[in-house]
């Protein structure tokens, strides 16, 4: 009797590299053949190539999304006229071993890897989905809850290797003693922490800011130190962390040149995997634009002069108090080819006294259309913002099977000058395990 | 289009008539017809392939040979009416795989497969994928008998290796 157990080998690749990312777990644990065949990585670039032709068929693409420290995959599909709420879909989040994960308050995507953050800062875990390997980084130190890290993954060009760059950069406005850096650099190859030689820049990046990855390399969105006016405008400026270097490139200028509100949002995006995308939402006008690169390096940027989406928000929305403009932490994907704009925040609504909140997704049409999706129910846990990355499957090995640790706990650190912390945090990296509280 | 009729046998003996553009479905007797090895009177004898399954491959094949004079038919047809089209096919397709027992659906793809029918084998490997991917490797075992050949501690060994999921 045939069987699918008795299919010649190209048969059964073909059976299974139809089947999507998220079913190759169940996969390698139904039989030894179909563990084998999914392993074997020429079926794994087939599988990729077969998956990335459907998606291109169906005019689907997958993003990874942060809603109430859970890490989902997400289908986006912006061809579904008429059903606005199946246009973005979670198909699955992320399990380990058994277990939802639910503490992630940062992810970040670099070709196919993911680096996941914890919300108390504590555990780096960087993960490939398509293999479902996971490879857990040592902290670099002993946190305090309050400390404020900046975390990018990134690669070097010439070797290829990958590294995490964990930077603060601390500097009180009104008092020129308190100031604080610490960059360190984790790199794959050698399993370690290096201290960068990097003390003091002219910029300083805006509180809560993602950076972006782009080839490789991790972009932010930064105020100049030193702007003669300093707490109700500052000079906004873009600034490149390039891997392969290991050193920030020179301020890049935005597409206007403007006095920005600390109460303004802007945020960060790529589009295609090439270029850059910049949302600006000033807090007094309500409007939005979002702006493209046409070229983007470490220290090259140009954009293109035509603004790719500028909408009145007052104008599309007869009560804008339901709404969360200006956003607060938005997370944003452009689609250029459907000329929209999704940008993902939470809708707080307050009924007598009450705060509840909602993740939604907001689709702006470059023609001034606005649609809402409703992603979840209401849910209560309003400090974790809804954000999103871009994330393409990718087959690169971490080399690390240890399994993830649950908790960890650090013993407080001391404060003091810049070169006793480093000093301090040093000699404090220990890690303690201990059973899930 | 050439009208043209071909027969083809099956290795139980049965004979079927198709036109000569549906059988070119096939790479197969496409490549036979152009090194003109085929008899106008004589059947081409399919050894790996029995009645009732080349039945179902020339009912595949005749029913997108008429598609395919669609698409010349219509090159100019507007997105809605190449949408509602390929809804038509894609409800065929579904009713079509529907109809047979998952061992026919393993035939029929050795079939596609021996033939050289490159839209067939996908039609039917998307279709066994359909019925695997949203089920427990238990439900899979079940559905398409395939034996547990892990030992418990080899179980854990993958559970491990895959310690993170999306699921």
């Amino acid at each position: 009797m045939t069987n699918i157990s008795n299919l010649p080998r190209d048969l059964t690749e073909e059976v299974l590299s139809k089947l999507p990312l998220t079913s190759l777990k169940r996969v390698r644990s139904t039989c030894k053949n179909w563990n084998n065949v999914s392993k074997d990585r020429s079926f794994a670039m087939k599988h990729l190539g077969d998956q990335a032709k459907l998606a291109a068929r169906e005019r689907e693409f997958k993003v990874v999304m942060i809603m109430d420290f859970k890490v989902y995959l997400m289908s986006v599909n912006l061809d579904n006229n008429g059903d606005v709420e199946s246009c973005i879909k979670p198909q699955a989040k992320l399990i380990s071993l058994d277990d939802e994960v639910d503490d992630v308050y940062q992810v970040f995507h670099c070709n196919g890897l993911l680096l996941c953050i914890t919300k108390d800062n504590t555990r780096l875990t960087v993960w490939n989905p398509y293999w479902g390997h996971v490879r857990l980084i040592e902290p670099t130190h002993n946190f305090h809850r309050l400390d404020w890290y900046y975390h990018a993954l990134g690669y070097n060009k010439s070797s290829k290797s990958y590294k995490i760059l964990r930077f603060t950069d601390y500097d009180d406005d009104d008092d020129d003693t308190d100031y604080f850096v610490d960059f360190r650099i984790y790199d794959f190859n050698s399993n370690s922490w290096r201290v960068l030689d990097i003390t003091h820049q002219d910029w300083v990046i805006f509180l809560s800011n993602h950076g972006v990855s782009l080839k490789g390399n991790t972009y932010w969105l930064a105020k100049d130190k030193y702007s003669e006016i300093r707490i109700t405008a500052e000079e906004s400026v873009l600034v490149c962390f390039d891997f392969t270097s290991e050193t920030f490139g020179q301020p890049l200028s935005l597409p206007f040149k403007f006095y920005n509100s600390i109460l303004d949002t802007m945020s960060l995006s790529i589009v295609r995997e090439e270029q850059l995308v910049l949302l600006r939402n000033p807090w007094n006008t309500l409007s939005m634009e979002i702006w493209v690169t046409t070229k983007i390096e470490p220290n090259t940027v140009s954009w293109n002069s035509k603004v790719f989406l500028e909408t009145n928000i007052i104008k599309l929305i007869p009560s804008p108090s339901h709404f969360p403009f200006p956003f607060t932490n938005p997370s944003f994907f452009i689609d250029e080819e459907k000329k929209v704009a999704v940008v993902f925040d939470k809708a707080t609504l307050s009924i007598y006294g009450n705060s509840t909140c909602n993740n939604k997704a907001y689709i702006f049409g470059v023609d001034g259309s606005l649609e809402k999706v409703d992603l979840r129910g209401v849910c209560a846990k309003s400090f974790c913002y809804t954000h999103v990355c871009s994330y393409v499957p990718s087959l690169m090995q971490l080399n690390d099977r240890r399994p993830p640790i649950k908790y960890t706990y650090f013993r407080k650190r001391k404060r003091g000058s810049p070169t006793d912390n480093t000093r301090e945090r040093s000699k404090q990296i220990k890690t303690i395990v201990s059973p899930k509280n | 289009m050439s009208s043209n009729m071909i027969m083809l046998k099956s290795s139980d003996g049965a004979s079927f008539e198709i036109e000569e553009a549906a059988a070119r479905k096939s790479k197969i007797i496409a490549n036979m017809i152009e090194v003109e090895c085929v008899d106008e009177d004589k059947a081409i004898p399919l050894q790996n392939v029995t009645g009732n399954i080349l039945a179902l491959v020339i009912e595949y094949c005749n029913k997108h040979i008429v598609d395919d004079d669609d698409d010349v038919a219509t090159e100019e047809a507007s997105e809605e009416e190449e949408e509602a089209k390929k809804k038509k096919v894609d409800d065929w397709e579904a009713e079509f795989m529907n109809s047979m027992s998952l061992e026919t659906m393993f035939e029929l793809l050795l079939a596609a497969n021996y033939l050289n029918i490159k839209s067939l084998i996908d039609l039917v490997c998307q279709t066994i994928a359909n019925n695997i991917k949203d089920k427990t490797p238990e439900e899979v075992r079940k559905i398409f008998s395939i034996e547990n050949d892990f030992t418990p501690e080899e179980e854990e060994e993958i559970r491990k290796e895959n310690a993170w999921a999306f699921g």
